[in-house]
């Protein structure tokens, strides 16, 4: 259905006119064009550090353009806050879900029910709420808190949350990042039928082609905070001339060389910690096992019981023989387990404390003696840009996991464990990191691979297995069959 | 930036907010019938120009420099013993229990003194630092709860097992062989040496040991410390014990260097004024060190100007609070403005 | 006086604990329905019980020279809620450490209201008194066995702050700005994205729990001794935040909890003066303990408001 023909002559919903926005020195956007209309589903297609964020941020009115303007229906628009952005008709759904946890669903419509005519009882909002949703074809729980429910149905959630405004333009960042593939196919639909039926404009930021090409009737290609390429029709497209816009000059492809692997190194027997549940599993020498699956099936309780944070309540674990439950942290890493925690912010650095006294963590004798040599050349070897004597909240995401790895991998490591190593790193950078901890596989060392990015663990791992409720699924060896894969992180296997 | 004028322009917004708290004090001087100027003059000389003031005030001060070292060392990790004022006591209470009854030679007994006033104090500690760690009870009432039950304790204590069977009053035998000496030349008891050790030791295990290192990362980042460094329980246990150790020894001071007995009065308060010369000196050793003497001074030429014309020394207490308050809200509009220099944690 | 061990079975007797516990209980449980509305918003006020106090001195000073104990209490819930605003700004707009700040405030209360007293009221031992209001006995009712005389035979001001506690709990049951107060101490990014002003409203909900610290202080000077002296709250105000967190930040469990530790207090009392071995001083001691031990058996997982104790900063402002 050729949609883009029927809404060629209205003025368009948004258009965005030379907008740039700079953060210090770093450019985040440099003079960008857009428009999107009413009835079409615009994709914004970039890789992470691209400015797809900034720019949904300025249109949803939680940041200000430095340079250009914006227009909606032709008048100008700025909005200073997300609330102005409402009542402009703009609604955004956010990554990171603008929700309450402790409170149910009709109190939070209510709660962004800030103007006064529309408020009513929590009964009568919790109706409006079932009759939203019955409209769209989801399935809602109005009685549990939203803290509680699965991460899918918050993001339903969030998506009412957005409508009920009856907004003309719809602002969704990453939509199906964290929803398995079945949840994304249900959800992408509706964000289809939210344009082609409801007549809205769907702004739809993501770094996923399939997306794209599902769902998209027009994409823009932002790399580097610019425009690459300005709105082509989806149809006419491929996904690896799309690919090859958004990633830009040539990143190199990992080099992965087929290995027979040695003895197992680590192991875990039935283990249950938090939402994990009876998982087993054995990583071998110069072996990389990847865990796949989104956030919130478990992957957190396998990291923090592996890294001796969470007490398992059940099941062993052994490196090398040695049983790893309930370690101390500094036994963990005495035993020789580099750990890079998925929240490398709040676990593994002190954001306030200089770069070479974040090296110490962890690693301090009795009496300190500064950062040794030993460690100053390993920052150099993992190539952290950036002062030994600045903050390291003053790194970005790349150096910062770089400094992260630069303190945990030693000479005695056994084994990395490395949960969403790449997330918000820019590709070069990320790609690095992928061939580094291949090559520390390919020296001999065993790798397990936590990551919700499964196009990586594809060109990387093994074996893969699949976090789905808490349960381990698989192991799937080489070759990867994507389609059995993705059903695993669906649920049906 | 050099490292000294950073740290000298950040001291500006403390001054002028002292000072703005001596003029809140002087008003109130005004309003109790008094010239604010002729106060303040009595105040500095009394504290600080009269030998007897001299004294009072290094006297003072040991007890708040001990004490508020632990504090530092807590606050800085945002570990919150408000309780310090019950693990003095404890720390007193503990020595005198076994210096009031043998006497050894003085320098055994003054060491067995600290000693014993260390372990008193780290045990009352030790019940916090249980409640809080197993049981997940808020550290500021936790410590504060039990400060509260350890006066009426101490009351007790001086009452009936302790008591100087001697007298008639509820207090406990004389310490004897433990007692303090003072320091040639200046009438004021050794404490104040203590005080200097402990600062220049406890600077030393802030900047050069394993245990300051965690105490600093915790206060900045504690997630990151529980899983690279220690345990969670680990670090609060740690801290609390090392407040009350300090709190108890203090207790030992105050006992062996005034008092020479224990009884209800042993409770002075300075359990809480040392929470106040934390804060102002910034959870350093040095800076606890300065502004236990300034604090001191305030409140011995307070004493003294209460003597001569009658104002009340909790007028000169208020001001103390009112200093903290300005301070760090003086500290907060120049950080808005971007007049402090980041400084790193250190 | 002493107090027998057989007295401790009576109905009359524990007909006089409860009453008295009931009395007692009414000025922290003011105090702490205030401070529940302040960390529901998302702010720790360790201020509490110098706010208390301040109000206290303020209650007593306004009834001492008006003679009226009303505008009395209102002069105290008037003193309290200043010191909120000044708190809040503290905290709320220039972002200081919470904990820092509260702390600051007690101390400055306990040591300013003391030279006040003195400045005013002189140092001798007998204080000057206000008169405290009279009884107000609900005929029929009070004379319901064991809780007819707590419930139906207090004085007025006793009364009038238990309305107020009811009408708080019962607006809080159905109002929208119970919605607002609770996103604000939840999740203050989501507030501030549906347009609620998270700074403006931590100002009022501080400003008001303390309004209601300073009115627990005034009931229990104006309302009940009658006299103020210079340790008056005797750590109530470290009590009210004990309760909040004991009564999981809802008003009912609050209320139980106070009477609770009122009907301790009445007990130790009585218990003083009772003919055993055990030291009085052990009495004196038992709230602070059994509050200790109901908070060790009460925390475990206990987690307030996910914002509280933390300033709110929009993410695009840079530090």
């Amino acid at each position: 259905m050729s949609s883009s023909e029927s809404v060629e002559s209205e003025t368009p919903a948004i258009q965005v006119v030379g907008v740039s926005r700079s953060f210090g020195e770093v450019r985040a956007l440099d003079d960008v064009h857009l428009d999107v209309r009413r009835g079409e589903v615009l994709a914004v297609l970039g890789e992470n550090g691209a400015g797809k964020t900034t720019l949904m941020r300025i249109l949803g009115g939680l940041d200000e353009p430095s340079e250009g303007q914006m227009l909606k229906d032709g008048v100008p628009y700025r909005a200073r806050s997300p609330h102005e952005a409402v009542s402009s008709g703009i609604s955004m759904v956010h990554q990171h879900f603008a929700l309450v946890p402790t409170m149910r669903a009709a109190e939070i419509i209510l709660l962004f029910r800030a103007d006064r005519e529309r408020r009513c009882s929590r009964d009568e909002a919790a109706e409006q709420l079932a009759a939203l949703a019955d409209e769209l074809g989801f399935d809602v729980d109005l009685d549990l808190p939203v803290g509680e429910q699965s991460v899918g149905a918050q993001q339903r959630l969030e998506l009412l949350r957005a409508l009920d405004s009856d907004p003309d333009v719809l602002l969704l960042d990453e939509p199906t990042a964290v929803l398995t593939d079945e949840e994304a196919t249900a959800m992408l639909e509706v964000v289809r039928r939210l344009a082609h039926e409801q007549h809205r404009a769907v702004i739809l930021i993501t770094h996923r082609l399939r997306e794209v090409i599902a769902v998209a009737d027009r994409v823009a290609v932002l790399r580097a905070g610019r425009v690459v390429s300005a709105e082509s029709a989806v149809g006419e497209r491929t996904p690896e001339s799309l690919a090859a816009e958004m990633v830009g000059a040539d990143v190199p492809t990992i080099s992965r060389h087929e290995r027979s692997p040695g003895d197992v190194v680590f192991s875990m027997k039935d283990v249950t910690a938090a939402k994990l549940q009876n998982a087993s599993l054995d990583v071998r020498a110069g072996e990389v096992v990847g865990i796949a699956g989104v956030d919130g099936n478990g992957q957190v309780g396998l990291e923090l019981a592996i890294a001796g944070l969470l007490s398992p309540s059940a099941g062993r674990i052994s490196l090398d023989g040695g049983d790893l439950v309930d370690l101390h942290p500094r036994e963990r890493i005495e035993a020789g387990i580099a750990y890079l925690p998925s929240d490398r912010y709040a676990r593994a650095l002190v954001g306030a404390m200089r770069c070479d006294e974040n090296l110490l963590l962890g690693r301090t004798p009795w009496r300190i003696r500064g950062a040794s040599t030993v460690m100053v050349d390993r920052m150099t070897h993992w190539a952290v840009k950036g002062s030994a004597h600045h903050r390291a909240d003053s790194l970005s995401g790349g150096n910062a996991q770089k400094l992260v790895a630069a303190r945990e991998f030693s000479d005695n490591t056994r084994m990395v464990l490395a949960c969403q190593p790449t997330r918000g790193l820019d590709p070069g950078a990320a790609q690095r990191l992928r061939q580094e901890l291949i090559d520390f596989a390919e020296r001999g060392g065993a790798v397990m691979w936590i990551s919700a990015d499964l196009d990586e663990l594809l060109d990387t791992a093994d074996r893969l297995l699949v976090a789905f409720d808490g349960r381990l699924i698989g192991p799937f060896e080489r070759p990867f069959d994507r389609s059995e894969i993705g059903l695993a992180m669906g649920g049906g296997a | 930036m050099s490292f000294l004028s950073a740290h000298v322009r950040n001291a500006v917004p403390t001054v002028l907010a002292i000072f703005a708290a001596l003029v809140i004090g002087g008003v109130l001087i005004v309003w109790a019938g008094d010239n604010p100027l002729t106060v303040y003059r009595m105040i500095i000389s009394e504290s600080m120009f009269e030998t007897s003031g001299w004294r009072d005030t290094f006297t003072r001060s040991s007890p708040l420099i001990l004490i508020g070292l632990g504090l530092g060392v807590g606050f800085r990790a945002s570990v919150w013993n408000i309780g310090a004022e019950g693990q003095l006591v404890a720390g007193a209470v503990a020595a005198i229990a076994v210096l009031g009854v043998v006497e050894p030679p003085a320098v055994i007994a003054i060491a067995m003194g600290l000693v014993l006033g260390a372990i008193g104090g780290a045990l009352w500690a030790a019940i916090a630092a249980v409640l809080v760690t197993r049981y997940e009870v808020n550290d500021v009432i936790a410590t504060l709860l039990l400060a509260f039950t350890a006066v009426p304790l101490l009351n007790w204590v001086a009452r009936e097992p302790l008591k100087d069977p001697e007298s008639f009053l509820p207090q406990t035998r004389v310490i004897g062989s433990a007692e303090l000496p003072d320091l040639p030349w200046i009438e004021t008891h050794i404490g104040i040496l203590f005080a200097v050790v402990a600062v220049i030791v406890m600077a030393w295990i802030m900047r050069a040991t394993r245990f300051g290192f965690v105490v600093r990362a915790h206060g900045a980042n504690r997630t990151a410390v529980y899983a690279n460094e220690s345990r969670r329980s680990f670090v609060t246990f740690g801290i609390l014990l090392v407040g009350g150790g300090f709190a108890g020894m203090a207790g030992y001071v105050v006992l062996a260097g005034e008092q020479l007995r224990v009884s209800g009065g042993t409770a002075t308060g300075f359990g809480f004024t040392a929470i106040i010369v934390a804060i102002l000196g910034r959870n350093s050793p040095i800076g606890i060190f300065f502004s236990a003497i300034g604090l001191s001074a305030l409140l011995v030429g307070a004493e003294a100007a209460q003597r001569q014309t009658g104002l009340p020394v909790t007028l000169m207490q208020s001001v103390q609070s009112l200093i903290v308050v300005c301070v760090i809200a003086g500290n907060a509009i120049a950080e808005r403005r971007g007049r402090l220099t980041k400084v790193i944690v250190s | 006086m002493i107090l027998a061990q057989s007295e401790i079975v009576t109905v009359a007797f524990w007909t006089a604990v409860l009453a008295s516990g009931v009395r007692l209980s009414v000025s922290v449980g003011t105090a702490a329905i205030g401070e529940m509305i302040t960390e529901r918003a998302g702010v720790l006020n360790l201020g509490l019980e110098g706010t208390m106090i301040i109000g206290a001195f303020t209650a007593f000073a306004t009834a001492f020279e008006t003679g009226s104990v009303w505008v009395g209490l209102g002069a105290g819930a008037l003193a309290g809620a200043v010191v909120g605003l000044l708190f809040a700004l503290l905290v709320v707009y220039l972002r200081v450490d919470q904990v820092v700040a509260g702390l600051s405030v007690t101390l400055f209360g306990l040591a300013i209201t003391s030279f006040l007293n003195t400045e005013i009221y002189g140092d001798s031992p007998i204080p000057p008194r206000v008169p405290t209001p009279s009884t107000f006995n609900v005929p029929l009712l009070e004379d319901i066995p064991l809780i007819g005389e707590p419930l139906f035979q207090q004085n007025r001001v006793a009364y009038f702050a238990a309305a107020v506690i009811v009408v708080i709990a019962l607006f809080l049951r159905s109002s929208y700005s119970t919605i607002v107060l609770d996103a604000v101490g939840e999740a203050p990014e989501s507030a501030d994205a549906a347009g609620h002003g998270v700074s403006f409203t931590r100002l009022v909900a501080t400003a008001f729990g303390s309004a209601m610290a300073g009115l627990g202080g005034a009931v229990l000077v104006v309302g009940q001794l009658g006299f103020f002296n210079s340790n008056v709250t005797a750590g109530r105000g470290w009590v009210a935040l004990a309760l909040v967190i004991f009564g999981r930040w809802k008003p009912g469990l609050i209320v139980a909890g106070a009477v609770l530790f009122g009907t301790l207090d009445a007990l130790q009392f009585r218990f003083q003066t009772l003919d055993s071995a055990i030291p009085f001083e052990f009495f004196i001691a038992l709230p602070f303990i059994v509050t200790l031990v109901a908070l060790a058996a009460g925390s475990r997982g206990v987690r307030g408001p996910s914002a509280l104790g933390t300033p709110f900063r929009r993410s695009t402002e840079t530090n």
